[in-house]
């Protein structure tokens, strides 16, 4: 099994995530510890981002947050959170394989509707974050990465889907996927929950084989059970009157993905039966 | 809320499709003592209105197929930065179908890409003709085709389209889905029409 890592030959990190809080306000402090830095960000008004300096595991996130609170207390700082701040989380995917990413983008999105509910009114159809109905063309984009195998990892291209609310231009620059809903917040229990979820996304994707097994155990459960099944302790966080419907609706959005990932397999069976009959076989399967 | 200055609603919503008090609009001009003419998809009624940020939002619906010009043109939005809060044609990508259009492919796009067009207020308010309503439709002797679902169009040869691509067909006298024939690839769209997922509002009359 190869790992994103070694794909897409990109420097080693451990760790489980990065994280990125804008906030607005006052006496904002330069924050600059073994663990947190401070950029300014010009898309703030009076704002700063404070950054996580490598990636560190799930576990050590409500201490590295509390931390930060702990700066902002000193400071007397006073934090604003208005519609132009947000939290950026980067998810490590670096030890994953190909399949396992594909599952775990796929699994998001399956569950997309509960996670953007969480992440707060206000990032629904926002543009530095646009959901899969937003911008239906994020499933286009995907459908490629879903049907050429590892070498599409190489293929994402630039700007072209980076304002979606998974950014998979992420994987190719640091081997993660990048989650742009949340709200902006420094609230600890907020930010641990949101984390925890996307980690039990990824590791319910590490536990099927392909998009095609996630897309035939969701047709099987209901879409409550999926939820459940999936996001496990945090699931009731998750929770809504209409959820079932959305989930439904994106399953109905996203079926193209383990459909042309399932297709493009079927057809590295057949050359590989066939080798000698290459052009025939791609031109019956474009008939 | 904190309101924006004259410079900022003109780049964020100047020809922009975005909701106002619940209604989606076209913002055709903003002036600078921050008044906004709006032009209503619904009837393209004009009206200038004082801009608020509390009545203008981002439009939380999904684009697809659109009945335009007795034909199907499939849009969506591309998830790219661009500094216009809402659809316009910057990240909009609008892609036509292997269908006659009889008034002309490119006119038909470059209709669309105005984004005043009623069949968009329809298509984002999910208004689709039935399948039966459509297939007759189809029978004009222009040959249009006619989107009956987010996703789905029936052209005149009763070929049905799935977004870009011709899926299957529906049999000469046959006008319930359940009756669609869909090509092997493409056997699992069942599905997303037997359950109406989009739930698609359906209505007989003409599209």
């Amino acid at each position: 099994m190869n790992k994103l890592s070694d794909i897409l030959a990109l420097p080693k990190q451990k760790g489980d995530f990065g994280i990125e809080i804008e906030v607005e306000g006052r006496n904002l402090p330069e924050v600059d510890t073994p663990y947190w830095k401070t950029e300014p960000d010009g898309s703030l008004r009076n704002g700063k981002e404070y950054i996580f300096k490598r990636p560190y595991l799930l576990k050590t996130v409500p201490a590295l947050l509390r931390a930060l609170n702990k700066q902002f207390e000193q400071a007397e700082a006073k934090l604003e959170f208005s519609f132009r701040t947000s939290v950026h989380v980067h998810m490590n995917m670096q030890e994953l394989s190909y399949h396992q990413v594909l599952n775990t983008i796929y699994t998001y999105l399956l569950l997309e509707a509960p996670l953007m509910e969480f992440c707060g009114e206000s990032r629904k159809g926002n543009r530095f974050c646009l959901r899969m109905e937003d911008a239906e063309g994020l499933v286009g984009e995907l459908q490629h990465l879903f049907s050429t195998g590892e070498y599409g990892l190489h293929k994402i291209g630039r700007d072209r889907v980076r304002y979606a609310s998974i950014n998979i231009e992420a994987l190719k620059k640091y081997g993660s996927l990048e989650f742009r809903a949340l709200a902006g917040t420094a609230d600890v229990d907020r930010i641990t929950t949101w984390c925890t979820a996307l980690s039990n996304i990824r590791d319910f994707a590490c536990t099927h084989n392909s998009p095609s097994d996630i897309f035939n155990l969701f047709a099987d459960i209901e879409a409550e059970a999926f939820q459940q099944l999936v996001l496990k302790g945090v699931a009731p966080a998750f929770e809504y009157p209409g959820m079932v419907k959305d989930i439904q609706r994106s399953f109905s959005l996203a079926i193209d993905l383990p459909f042309a990932y399932a297709q493009s397999e079927e057809l590295k069976k057949t050359l590989k039966k066939f080798p000698g009959d290459a052009d025939l076989i791609i031109m019956d399967e474009l008939e | 809320m904190d309101n924006l200055e004259y410079n900022d609603i003109f780049q964020q919503y100047h020809r922009n499709l975005v909701s106002y008090c619940g209604e989606i609009v076209y913002v055709r001009e903003v002036f600078e003592n921050k008044e906004v003419r709006i032009q209503y998809l619904r009837n393209r009624n004009v009206a200038t209105v004082p801009f608020s940020r509390e009545r203008f939002s981002v439009i939380k619906a999904r684009l697809g197929m659109v009945n335009i010009l007795d034909s199907v043109v499939y849009v969506t939005r591309l998830p790219v930065r661009k500094m216009g809060i809402g659809l316009n044609k910057d990240n909009v990508r609008a892609v036509s179908l292997n269908t006659p259009y009889p008034h002309g492919r490119n006119d038909t796009i470059f209709e669309l890409l105005a984004l005043t067009d009623v069949g968009l207020y329809k298509t984002l308010t999910n208004n689709f003709p039935t399948f039966s309503t459509a297939i007759e439709a189809t029978t004009a002797p222009h040959l249009p085709t006619v989107a009956f679902d987010r996703q789905f169009a029936v052209a005149a040869d009763r070929t049905i389209h799935y977004k870009t691509h011709p899926v299957g067909m529906v049999p000469k006298g046959k006008t319930d889905v359940s009756n669609i024939v869909f090509l092997k690839p493409y056997k699992h769209l069942s599905i997303l029409l037997d359950n109406n997922h989009e739930q698609t509002i359906r209505h007989s009359c003409t599209a």
